[in-house]
């Protein structure tokens, strides 16, 4: 069986009105059932940081317990602008302590915009060690996520929770920028979706994730199992590809 | 690992007999891309999953050209037959109008009916009363698209005991609700096409009002047909409860006209 790294799980985040919280070890225990080797992690549901530095201490804490590669953290970054917060470098260095590492930014979420007199010491930063960042549109529309990255041409950015009526921006999206990929997952529930990216030269740039806890690890599965690409491209998107992106990060 | 996860890892037919599907369209071109499968991508891609039949609406149940919808259908299912089935859909223009349609598409050998409130009409709308009048004379199953609130279709529920009522995207959000409907109204039945796949939901649906009450459906070619399904195969549910979610609930819903 192919080998499976999800880019796009998580677990430790409270829900409003979700008594239960999913723990690494729930994670652990749909990998064992899904047959998924690694997973890239965030804290999901997602839910505003009292403490950055501290969350994101939590989930590498997590991840290191986990043992062996099997969890790798992709902690949340914030721009400094309000004074504070540790540099950006600083909070990539940390991100960075225990190995590879990915970022996520949400900006509402985390009170911060877009634009280029706030968000750009973060991003030049993690451009500058090429850490990817994973984003959602609900924080980061298709069109910003088309800014950033025509002004950081360097910086790996990857899209998850994509949905299933965004084909027609995302092709265009990934064609015009070199350094955007996407995520399966959630709601990334486009017919023949990973072979439609895939036909748009993105073959480097599809990446497999489950959107857990949200979603059923199965769904995400199934759609990589059952895509008509060749064995390939198939193992790329399923593991190669995050390997791929990872180990290109300057620690 | 069971066979049947084996077999979804590897990307190889399911290998359970007679899967059906209760919600597929066919068709494309809407308010965004969807891969135009025609019917022989259709049926070439359920093959790839082993599933055996799926149950249609044209996409023209958004919107008007319903008739053009109704008979590319019909074209579609005497190409395949027992791999496409059919559900009316319906403009209701007036009673006599939906009547007509519907009695002339039942009689090509359609199996069912959809409605979709897209088209700016309640499920109550009046003109739709003589469909939903012979979906409940004939027992012929009924898959209404929603999206949560569904105290508005009550009426419905009350009036047509006899049709099996599916909830098409059953979840998708207020779950509870569903669950709810489903023990009040013995015809109703939960479908679970969504996009998401939340996390559990076929499994909490199986807890809650029993597997029985479940039906599969993957809106393709709209999603894909096996993400879809990866969510039922993945459920922490029996294995046997899989094969009546797959199988046996639609095999009774549906009746004859797809195999069973």
């Amino acid at each position: 069986m192919i080998e499976l790294f999800d880019a796009w799980a998580g677990f430790g985040g409270g829900e409003p009105g979700v008594r239960e919280q999913v723990t690494a070890e729930d994670l652990a225990a749909e990998m064992d059932r899904a047959s998924i080797a690694r997973a890239l992690v965030r804290t999901a549901p997602e839910q505003p940081h009292r403490d950055l530095g501290d969350a994101n201490a939590r989930l590498l804490a997590a991840c290191a317990a986990a043992g062996a590669g099997r969890l790798i953290p992709c902690g949340v970054v914030v721009p400094d602008t309000g004074g504070d917060l540790p540099s950006p470098a600083q909070q990539i260095d940390a991100l960075l302590a225990d190995g590879p590492a990915a970022a996520c930014i949400r900006p509402e979420m985390d009170g911060w915009v877009l634009a280029d007199w706030v968000a750009d010491g973060l991003l030049a930063a993690l451009a500058e060690r090429r850490v990817p960042v994973f984003c959602r549109p609900d924080h980061v529309p298709l069109t910003d996520v088309g800014e950033i990255a025509r002004r950081h041409p360097g910086l790996p950015i990857v899209v998850a929770d994509v949905g299933y009526r965004s084909l027609r921006i995302l092709r265009p999206l990934m064609r015009t920028f070199a350094n955007v990929h996407v995520s399966t997952g959630g709601a990334f529930s486009v017919p023949r979706g990973i072979e439609y990216l895939l036909d748009a030269g993105s073959a480097e740039r599809v990446l497999f994730g489950t959107g857990f806890p949200a979603s059923e690890p199965m769904a995400a599965v199934a759609q990589l199992a059952y895509a008509e690409i060749d064995a390939s491209a198939r193992a790329d998107v399923a593991s190669g590809n995050l390997d791929r992106l990872l180990g290109g990060t300057v620690r | 690992m069971s066979a049947l996860l084996q077999a979804v890892r590897r990307g190889e037919p399911l290998g359970i007999p007679d899967v059906i599907d209760v919600h597929g369209h066919l068709g494309s071109g809407w308010s965004f891309t969807v891969p135009a499968l025609g019917p022989d991508g259709l049926v070439a891609t359920m093959d790839r999953l082993g599933v055996r039949t799926v149950l249609c609406s044209h996409v023209s149940c958004m919107h008007g050209d319903v008739h053009m919808g109704n008979r590319l259908l019909a074209q579609a299912m005497r190409a395949h037959p027992g791999r496409i089935a059919g559900y009316v859909v319906l403009w209701p223009g007036s009673r006599e109008e939906v009547a007509g349609e519907v009695r002339r598409r039942l009689d090509e050998g359609f199996t069912g009916v959809k409605l979709h409130d897209a088209n700016g009409f309640d499920y109550t709308d009046d003109a739709y009363a003589p469909a939903l009048a012979v979906a409940h004379e004939r027992r012929l199953p009924v898959l209404l698209h929603t999206w949560g609130d569904l105290n508005q279709y009550e009426a419905v529920f009350q009036q047509y005991r006899n049709c099996p009522i599916l909830l098409g995207h059953a979840g998708c959000t207020n779950v509870e609700q569903y669950v709810d409907f489903a023990r009040r109204y013995a015809q109703v039945y939960l479908e679970l096409a969504y996009s998401g796949c939340r996390c559990g939901l076929a499994a909490h649906f199986v807890r809650e009002v029993g597997p029985q009450r479940v039906l599969w459906g993957s809106d393709a070619p709209w999603m894909p047909f096996a993400q879809q399904i990866g969510k039922v195969v993945f459920a922490d549910i029996s294995e046997a409860d899989k094969r009546t979610i797959l199988v046996d609930n639609p095999r009774k819903v549906l009746g004859s006209a797809c195999g069973g």
